[in-house]
């Protein structure tokens, strides 16, 4: 009987649908499935290694044709006789703030298995885990009408596993715009920090506030990641029928609509975010955009093979 | 008054019938109505969330839309059976026992005739003897009740007594599923002209089916009114009568009879009123002599009068011909109101040859006769002579023409010619005779009072006026009209007690139901 182990183990690039969404949601094992991914991902950038550089001796590696000499390990050859490189770990020093949307609109699957919220988790703890294993100090900061967590960065056992706890409590509830939260996150990280956030992006102001705050951020130095979810019901993907549509966050207003007759949904949809990432992109913050419904691993590895590889230090 | 209710054989079945079937479907109209609201209700929208709804416009489709099956089956039943008993109350559901056939209920005028008790009993004769043939074949006996209604002091018999005593007729019927209400009078102005509509539209728990009914008469010279009081009469309304000159011996002796074709003097289509009363006039021939005159000497040749016949007609309207020629006779006098005041008058075509009137004389109600000059003329009509007889106001009543010896004289009968049922009818018959037709004194009053007696109401059953068969309801019956009105309240109390029951269900749903996809978060 093959088991979650079983199922991570065999994923390949070819077959990275076998760890949808759902699958991993089902683990209750946060840390577990962070682990895993980050294993997947590892081999998928095996390519992309930077043997040799850092600090902290991580192994020998038998020499091969072509490899830097540099990193050949003279001693070892002088009592073995046989040549071998010195492989070091690199070492980061980052920090790593995940800022997690925690609102109402995040609590809402739309024909996706899991709901944004969770997804974010997801994405959350396999950055972490890929950060932390690079040696990055990382903190959270839930940012909900019931946020219990404000980690600021830190490393070792117990700050992740503070995170982890963190996230696996997550609820989604009330409303917000995430800008009071950016500054929240730029007091507990120091600058020159790496703040990813994750989120719907919904704003009240259209973002303002949100682009106000992420200049803020990047004027002293930081780095900032903004991951956009949004479920296959939002992105006009499914559903649209015909019924009373709310807003989560504002219940009271009631619409009788048709998305999925709505020829400007998607049109108004588009240019409200294509206004939004444009203003983020435009401060120097990265934009990257996901469905609740995709499976992790090709995002992931679409969001390190991006050009802009602020992230990239993560590494396995 | 009553008297005369016949043996009742058996008939038909019990039957439910509708006394006003109008209601019944509208009723039905109503239920119909509520299946429709039923179909069509409101859109019924699902509530779901969605964070991206700012980006959503409102759906411009119509709130309301049909539906094949209707909603609410229960509610939709108890409004239709709403429906249907309201109609069905104020629609008169009876049920008719077992009948015996068909009621008459006869009201007499009390001043149809002299003999009301002769009438009396040859009402109920010829009604209870007689059958109702039934379209079927079958034959049921009648009861027959025969009132009799009596004007007020002021000699008007009003619709109100005339159909209080139909109403009480027809209570005292028993065991008829139906009852024809026939009623005779002598012709009143106040009641058969304008009031026949009224009379057709007056509230009455039944059906009334009016028939017009025509004279009587059969062949010309009068003879028994064997023909029954009650013939199916065709598009002419006018009867009539003669009054032939005469005297007793070789000479003339005036004598009423009946005329059996349309007379000459029939009004022009078009009736301007539709008289449902039609005058039968006369059964049989009365000899009517003159009492005195010079041409009537007994045992001397009588001069030759210038009219040896004189024939009286009803009609609706006379003829333009003899209301007024082309040439006015009579116009405002000096003081524009009395016609007695008469200047100037216009001559008409002149004189006849041989004649020694004009043609065209005019004849007050007074009995002054008048031709163009404003003198009174003397001698007898010229041959053609139109003498109308003008009522105050201008508007001819009657006219005479005297044509072959024989002078006609057309009485206007309807609402434009109400003087004809007032006491003026008998001074301006004899007017008519005397001077119209140029009898003179050989036509004493007498004669002519009796000869309009004839005529009028004085003999027989002079006028069956209209028939009503009023499908009432007879004792013996179930009115389940006050059943019906409880199970309407009934239905009524059940329908808003069902309906406040839904409401309330519908706004405690309204309470519980969230926004659909709204996902609290992930298990711990």
């Amino acid at each position: 009987m093959r088991g979650p182990d079983d199922a991570a183990d065999s994923a390949s690039p070819a077959g990275e649908d076998l760890l949808p969404p759902e699958l991993l949601d089902q683990v209750g094992d946060l840390e577990w499935v962070a682990r895993r991914v980050a294993r997947l991902l590892a081999a998928g950038a095996h390519e992309t290694r930077s043997a040799g550089r850092g600090e902290e001796f991580e192994r020998h590696q038998p020499y091969q044709q072509g490899d830097d000499l540099r990193y050949l390990d003279w001693k070892l050859l002088a009592r073995t006789d046989r040549l071998y490189l010195r492989r070091f770990r690199e070492r980061s020093h980052l920090r790593t703030l995940f800022v997690l949307d925690a609102s109402a609109s995040m609590a809402f699957e739309g024909g996706a298995p899991v709901t944004k919220l969770r997804y974010g988790v997801l994405l959350a703890a396999i950055l972490g885990h890929l950060a932390r294993d690079a040696g990055d100090a990382v903190g959270l900061v839930v940012a909900g009408a019931e946020a219990e967590a404000e980690l600021p960065p830190g490393r070792g056992s117990e700050r992740w596993r503070a995170v982890l706890h963190a996230l696996q409590g997550v609820r989604g509830a009330g409303g917000g715009d995430l800008g009071p939260w950016l500054e929240r996150a730029g007091l507990l990280a120091t600058p020159g920090s790496r703040i990813v956030i994750l989120s719907d992006f919904l704003e009240g102001d259209d973002g303002i506030e949100l682009m106000r705050s992420v200049g803020h951020l990047r004027a002293r130095g930081d780095e900032v990641g903004a991951i956009r979810i949004l479920s296959p019901e939002e992105l006009g993907r499914s559903g649209g029928d015909e019924a009373l549509y709310t807003d989560p966050e504002d219940p009271e207003r009631l619409l009788p609509a048709a998305p999925g007759r709505d020829p400007g949904y998607l049109a108004r949809l588009d240019a409200y975010y294509a206004e939004l990432s444009r203003g983020l992109v435009d401060r120097g913050a990265r934009w990257a955009e996901v469905s609740s419904a995709d499976p992790l691993l090709p995002f992931l590895r679409g969001w390190f093979r991006a050009p802009d590889r602020s992230l990239r230090g993560a590494r396995a | 008054m009553v008297s005369g209710a016949g043996p009742i054989p058996s008939g038909r079945a019990g039957v439910i019938e509708l006394l006003r079937p109008g209601f019944l479907v509208a009723g039905g109209a109503l239920a119909l109505l509520a299946v429709g609201l039923h179909l069509l209700r409101p859109r019924t929208r699902e509530r779901k969330a969605l964070p991206t709804a700012r980006f959503l416009t409102e759906d411009p489709r119509s709130r309301i839309r049909w539906h094949r099956r209707p909603d609410h089956w229960s509610l939709l039943a108890l409004r239709v059976a709403f429906a249907l008993a309201l109609g069905a109350a104020f629609a008169g559901v009876v049920w008719v026992g077992p009948s015996d056939g068909r009621g008459v209920v006869v009201v007499i005028d009390s001043e149809a005739g002299e003999d009301l008790d002769e009438l009396r009993e040859r009402a109920s004769a010829a009604f209870a003897e007689g059958s109702d043939e039934e379209s079927d074949g079958t034959s049921h006996a009648v009861a027959v009740e025969v009132r009799i209604a009596v004007p007020d002091a002021s000699g008007t018999l009003s619709l109100a007594t005339l159909l209080g005593e139909v109403r009480e007729g027809a209570a005292a019927l028993t065991g008829v599923d139906s009852i024809a209400a026939v009623i005779m009078a002598r012709p009143r102005a106040e009641l058969w002209g304008p009031g026949v509509p009224e009379l057709r539209d007056r509230s009455w728990p039944g059906r009334i089916r009016y028939e017009r009914v025509g004279p009587a008469l059969e062949t010309g010279g009068g003879g028994e009114a064997d023909g029954g009081p009650e013939v199916e009469a065709g598009p002419e309304v006018e009867a009539g009568a003669g009054v032939e000159a005469g005297s007793e011996g070789s000479a003339p002796s005036p004598e009423v009879v009946a005329r059996s074709e349309p007379a000459e003097l029939r009004p022009p289509t078009g009736l301007p009123v539709e008289v449902g009363a039609h005058w039968v006039a006369v059964w049989e021939a009365l000899p009517v002599r003159s009492r005195s005159g010079p041409e009537s000497t007994p045992g001397t040749e009588p001069a030759p009068g210038p009219v040896d016949r004189i024939e009286v007609e009803l009609v609706t309207a006379l003829p333009d011909a003899w209301a007024s020629g082309p040439d006015r006779l009579w116009r405002e006098g000096t003081d524009g109101a009395s016609d007695r005041s008469i200047e100037g008058v216009g001559a008409g075509d002149g004189d006849a040859p041989g004649a020694t009137r004009s043609p065209r004389q005019l004849l007050l109600l007074d009995g002054r006769r008048l031709d163009g000059g404003g003198e009174e003329p003397a001698g007898a009509p010229a041959e053609g002579a139109v003498i109308p007889l003008l009522r105050a106001g201008g508007l001819p009543a009657a006219a005479a023409t005297v044509t072959g010896g024989v002078c006609r004289i057309a009485l206007a009968i309807g609402a434009d010619a109400p003087i004809l049922a007032g006491p003026e009818l008998s001074p301006l018959l004899e007017s008519l005779a005397r001077e119209g037709c140029g009898l003179g004194p050989r036509l004493p009053a007498a004669e002519v009072d009796r000869a309009l007696a004839v005529l009028l109401e004085r003999e027989d059953l002079p006028v069956t006026v209209a028939r009503a068969e009023l499908r009432a309801l007879p004792t013996g019956g179930v009115d389940f009209t006050p059943w019906l009105l409880v199970l309407v309240l009934l239905l009524a109390g059940v329908e808003w007690l069902r309906t406040r029951r839904l409401d309330r269900g519908r706004r405690f749903e309204g309470t519980l139901t969230p926004p659909s996809d709204t996902n609290p978060g992930p298990t711990p």
